[in-house]
Formats: C-alpha cells, sequence, structure tokens
C-alpha cells in the first residue's frame, strides 16, 4: 500500500514538470513582445534589449523554462507579475483558497444531491420519481453552467432581490455559485449512483440480507451503498478535480476573486506569468485531487487492497519458481 | 443498420428529440430564408424592445433581431461542435491505435505526452491556447481539438490493446497485410462502435466548450452572432432586458438537450450487453 502511494506521487513528479513545460512553451508563441509589454509601447530599442536581457528573455527556451522551474522549487518564487511587479505566488496563494472552497462546497453539495436522488432513483426503478430525476438532471445537463448562473443572477439578484449578484463578502454570496455548480454537475454523479446501486442490487448478498428479515431502511444504506461507494467516491474526486480546474466561468460570473478570475484578468492584460502562475497552481491541484481519489479508492476497496497484496506474494512465487 | 435505428427508436424520449435536434439543424441551416432580419442588420431606434410579433425574440442593444442572431448564432456554434466532435475522434482514435497497435516503448512515450495533457483540465486547456493563438473561429476550433485528443485517444487505447492479440490480427500479419492495413482496416472498424457512442456524446460537451471560450470573450467576437458570445453580451443588460440572456440560452439549452438524449439513446442502441 505504502509502495504505491510512493510509487502515484513519483509518476506525479514527471508530470508536473511535463505541464509546466507545456504552459511554458505554449504561453511562450503568445503574440506580443514582453519587453515591450513591460517596457511599454514607445520605449527605445536599447531599453528593450535591456529589459530583454535582465529578464534573460534571450536566452533558449529550455534554458528559460529551466530557470522558472528552478525558482519554483527552490524558492518558491513563480516569478513576478508584468503588470503590478507584485510577486506572482503571493497574488495566485492569496486567491487560491477562495476557489477551494468554491471548488468543494461544489462537490459536497453536488455529491449530496446526486448520491441521495441516485439511491432513491434506483430503490424505486421506473417510477415517477425516478423519471422526474431523470429529466430535471438532463435538464441540468444540457444547461451551461454560464446560463444557469446568469438566469439565477437575474431571478435571484435582479428580480427578487434576495442575494447579492458578485463577490464574496458574505456566505450569501457562495449560494448561487454553488447552486449553477450543482445543477449542471450533480446529474452525472446522480446517474452514477444510480446505476452503480442497481448493480449491487442484484447482488446475492443482498437477497440473504433481505431473507434474513434485515430492516429495508439498513439492506439500502449498510449494504447496498456501502458496496456501491466506490465508483461514486470516484465521481466525487473527479467532479471536485474538474470543478477546480474548470473555476474560471463560475468565478467570472460572480466576480468571485479567485484564482480562475485572476488568470482570466491576466490573459487581457497580456501578463503571462501571473497566467503561468495561476495554471499551474490549477493543474498542480488537479493533480493532487487525483491522486487523493486514486489513494482513496484503493483504501475503500479491500478487494483492490487484497489485490495490491496477492500481486505482492504472486510476483514473489515466481521470483522463487524462477530462482 | 435497420436494426440500429429499431433500436434506436424504441425510447420514445429519445425519438422525440432526434426529429427535435433534425429539426433545429434544419431551421439553422435555412437561416438565410427563415430569419426576418440580417444578422448585423439593427434599427438603433429600435433597440431594448421586448419580444413580439415583429421580433420574436425581441432586438439587442443595438436593435439587431434576436431571433435571426440566434439562427445564423447556430451555425456557427454547431458547424464548430460538429466539426470539434468528429475531428477530434478521428485523430484521437489514430492516435490511440496507433499506440496501442505498437505497444512497448513508443505506446509509453504517447501515454506520457498524453498524460500530460491531461493534467490539465480540458476547459483549462482549451482557455490557454485559445489566449494564446488569439481569437476567431478556427482558433476556438482549435482549442476545442487540442483539449479534446487527449481523453479520446485514452478511450481508443483500451479496447486496440484487447484486439491486437487476437487470430484476425495475426492472420492479417501472417498474409503480409502492412501496419498500416492492419490498423485501418482491420483494428479501427472493430471499434468504430465505441468510436461512434463517444463522438456523439462528446457533440454537446464541444458546443458547451465553444460556447464557453466565446463567454469568456477568448472565442467567436463580436458582432459575430455566436450563442456564448451572445449571452456574454446580454450579461450587461441581464437587470432590464433579460431576454438577450435567455432567448440565445433556451436555444442553446433545447440544443443540448437533444443532443444529450439522442446521445445516450446511441449509446444504449449500440451496446451489445442490451442487445436482445
Amino acid at each position: 500500500m505504502g509502495k504505491f502511494i510512493l510509487k502515484r506521487i513519483l509518476t506525479m513528479i514527471p508530470v508536473l514538470l511535463g505541464v509546466s513545460l507545456l504552459v511554458f512553451v505554449v504561453l511562450s508563441l503568445a503574440p506580443g513582445d514582453p519587453a515591450v509589454i513591460i517596457a511599454g509601447d514607445y520605449a527605445e530599442e536599447s531599453i528593450l534589449e535591456e529589459t530583454r536581457e535582465s529578464m534573460g528573455l534571450n536566452d533558449p527556451l529550455l534554458v528559460q523554462w529551466f530557470n522558472y522551474v528552478k525558482d519554483i522549487v527552490t524558492k518558491g518564487d513563480f516569478g513576478t507579475s508584468w503588470k503590478t511587479g507584485k510577486s506572482v505566488t503571493t497574488s495566485i496563494l492569496e486567491r487560491f483558497p477562495t476557489t477551494v472552497l468554491v471548488a468543494f462546497l461544489g462537490a459536497f453539495f453536488t455529491a449530496l444531491l446526486g448520491v441521495s436522488v441516485g439511491i432513491i432513483s434506483a430503490v424505486k426503478q421506473y417510477s415517477i420519481w425516478d423519471n422526474l430525476a431523470t429529466v430535471v438532471g438532463m435538464i441540468g445537463v444540457s444547461m451551461p453552467n454560464f446560463f444557469t448562473g446568469l438566469v439565477l443572477v437575474f431571478l435571484f439578484s435582479n428580480q427578487l432581490k434576495l442575494l447579492p449578484a458578485s463577490g464574496n463578502n458574505s456566505w450569501l454570496c457562495y449560494i448561487m455559485p454553488i447552486i449553477t455548480i450543482a445543477f449542471s454537475s450533480c446529474a452525472s454523479q446522480m446517474r452514477m449512483t444510480r446505476s452503480s446501486m442497481l448493480e449491487v442490487m442484484r447482488q446475492d448478498y443482498i437477497r440473504t440480507a433481505r431473507a434474513k428479515g434485515q430492516s429495508e431502511r439498513k439492506i439500502i444504506l449498510h449494504h447496498e451503498l456501502k458496496n456501491a461507494m466506490i465508483p461514486i467516491i470516484t465521481m466525487i474526486g473527479s467532479q471536485f478535480g474538474i470543478l477546480l480546474g474548470g473555476s474560471m466561468i463560475v468565478e467570472q460570473i460572480f466576480s468571485i476573486p479567485g484564482v480562475g478570475k485572476l488568470m482570466m484578468d491576466s490573459i487581457s492584460y497580456r501578463d503571462y506569468p501571473m497566467v503561468r502562475g495561476s495554471l499551474l497552481l490549477l493543474s498542480f491541484g488537479f493533480c493532487v485531487v487525483n491522486l487523493l481519489v486514486d489513494i482513496a479508492y484503493a483504501v475503500v476497496d479491500p478487494r483492490i487492497r487484497s489485490q495490491f497484496a496477492r500481486t505482492k506474494t504472486k510476483k514473489k512465487k515466481v521470483k522463487e519458481e524462477i530462482a | 443498420m435497420k436494426d440500429f435505428f429499431r433500436r434506436l427508436c424504441r425510447n420514445r424520449l429519445t425519438v422525440v428529440c432526434l426529429i427535435l435536434f433534425v429539426a433545429i439543424v434544419l431551421v439553422v441551416l435555412c437561416a438565410g430564408i427563415i430569419a426576418p432580419y440580417g444578422w448585423d442588420e439593427g434599427v438603433v431606434a429600435d433597440r431594448f424592445q421586448a419580444p413580439s410579433l415583429q421580433h420574436l425574440c425581441g432586438t439587442d442593444n443595438m436593435g439587431r433581431d434576436i431571433f435571426s442572431r440566434i439562427l445564423y448564432g447556430g451555425q456557427m456554434s454547431l458547424a464548430i461542435g460538429l466539426a470539434a466532435a468528429a475531428i477530434t475522434s478521428v485523430i484521437g482514435t489514430i492516435i490511440g491505435s496507433v499506440s496501442a497497435y505498437f505497444g512497448g516503448a513508443f505506446d509509453n512515450v504517447v501515454m506520457r505526452i498524453l498524460d500530460v495533457f491531461m493534467a490539465l483540465p480540458p476547459m483549462l486547456l482549451a482557455v490557454v491556447i485559445a489566449a494564446t493563438l488569439g481569437n476567431g473561429m478556427m482558433n476556438t476550433l482549435l482549442a476545442v481539438i487540442i483539449s479534446g485528443i487527449p481523453g479520446k485517444a485514452r478511450v481508443a487505447r483500451g479496447p486496440v490493446l484487447a484486439l491486437r492479440n487476437q487470430e484476425f490480427v495475426e492472420a492479417a500479419t501472417a498474409s503480409n497485410s502492412s501496419t498500416a492495413k492492419i490498423i485501418f482496416r482491420h483494428i479501427i472498424p472493430n471499434i468504430m462502435a465505441q468510436v461512434i457512442v463517444q463522438m456523439t456524446l462528446s457533440i454537446s460537451g464541444t458546443i458547451v466548450s465553444v460556447a464557453g471560450l466565446s463567454f469568456l470573450g477568448l472565442g467567436v467576437q463580436p458582432p459575430a452572432p455566436e450563442w456564448g458570445a451572445m449571452l456574454s453580451a446580454g450579461r450587461s443588460y441581464l437587470r432590464d432586458y433579460p431576454w438577450m440572456v435567455i432567448a440565445p440560452g433556451i436555444a442553446m439549452m433545447l440544443t443540448l438537450f437533444s443532443l444529450n438524449v439522442v446521445g445516450d439513446g446511441v449509446r444504449d442502441a449500440l451496446d451489445p450487453k442490451l442487445r436482445d
């Protein structure tokens, strides 16, 4: 188990290096001369040359990338913003908790709603509730989150004046973003729960539980849900990761000052160090969440755990046989 | 084929949605005939008019007829969405199956490169590429395609790994077929059902990505009509003139809803497990 986790963490390192290289190369292709962006449109050629030299822009791209990664690893330094001159690290870390909070709450309520409706759908398969949930879920998936968000703003802030349309200064501000997220992503959660539950419900041990007179409530919660939990957990985790990475749209609609909004603003100012930093932070978060999901997957399911143990003993046996 | 349609038509909702989607495509394609006004034809004096018989969905901040703009915008949204889904599936399938067929070090390298691409959430990847390439229809298309390929390649790889050791591949190798012929004539036709299902299911996703990029100001630019761009433009007038947002939003919703239901129907119809 420990070996598996270690291996999984070690494979993450080259992936993250690759991501940083990818981001670096793609953004270096972006239009506009960085020296002109920093020194101003009317700077003289000598000043431009000086800026380029001082920022290492004359070095080959790979050298620039190497220095960039070196600074991140050794000093935790993502560079300085071209627009404000502030450290990118402080700016992105300042905003990261907001993004994580919104993504986390979004994933939490998506799971809460999706799993509970999914259970009801599975238990009462083909009933009116099942069909209703499927259709409402389908509508939710079919509404792009930017449209859902705007409709909510129109209803609850412009018409009913109940909730603030933007900002993050009170807990009320988080209600609409979370509804937006949950509405568009809970259908997939619901479907996953439903199909996973339906599969478990057909197993023999459920019939055994019912035959020995176990209460229906206990059968559903203990015998069925517990066994159906693995794909559900994976889904919750990967949804959290996707929400983290797709935070810019929700943050843009509700003007939440998170990393996604920072990145979109920086793109419009052509402040590429800031874009680079936010991107790397978001994809780092995404990778870490996926890692945790993989680990949780192995921890939750004893079958998978024993598989690890078994392959180990198998390998040992094979080795012994060879020897 | 006949069998496929029979099974597709068994679900009533799927049939209704298929008809709805075909109707939407037809109406959008005939925008030139149906639309009462041009997409950039506006009378400033008539701006912000509420929906009426004259302007079915009202007019926008430049006095342009929103209904006409939705129809013309649909051409762009649907064209980019369909093209992106098709191209992504083709390229992804080829990469995935070639990589899986050769296996070994080559497969390993390809998979590690795809891992890097997949470490960036798709929307984030599309945003970076769109920001780098600049605005415009072709660049948006490219951004959505590149961000979709890794996932498609992954999906194609699995079944090919299972197929490449089968006897018919061995037979083809023994009869001296070229590698290209084995991959394209023997292996890919065998995974076609999965590829088609994945493609149908991804069309609505690509339409949303395109509209999302436009909404963020990185895709199709105004004044060109595109659903996402129209939503983004209507956002500033949401309080007083909500139809600028609601009309294109509902158009999008109907399209995506029908596509999602049809996609599910196609999946069920092609699923060998559900075959009777």
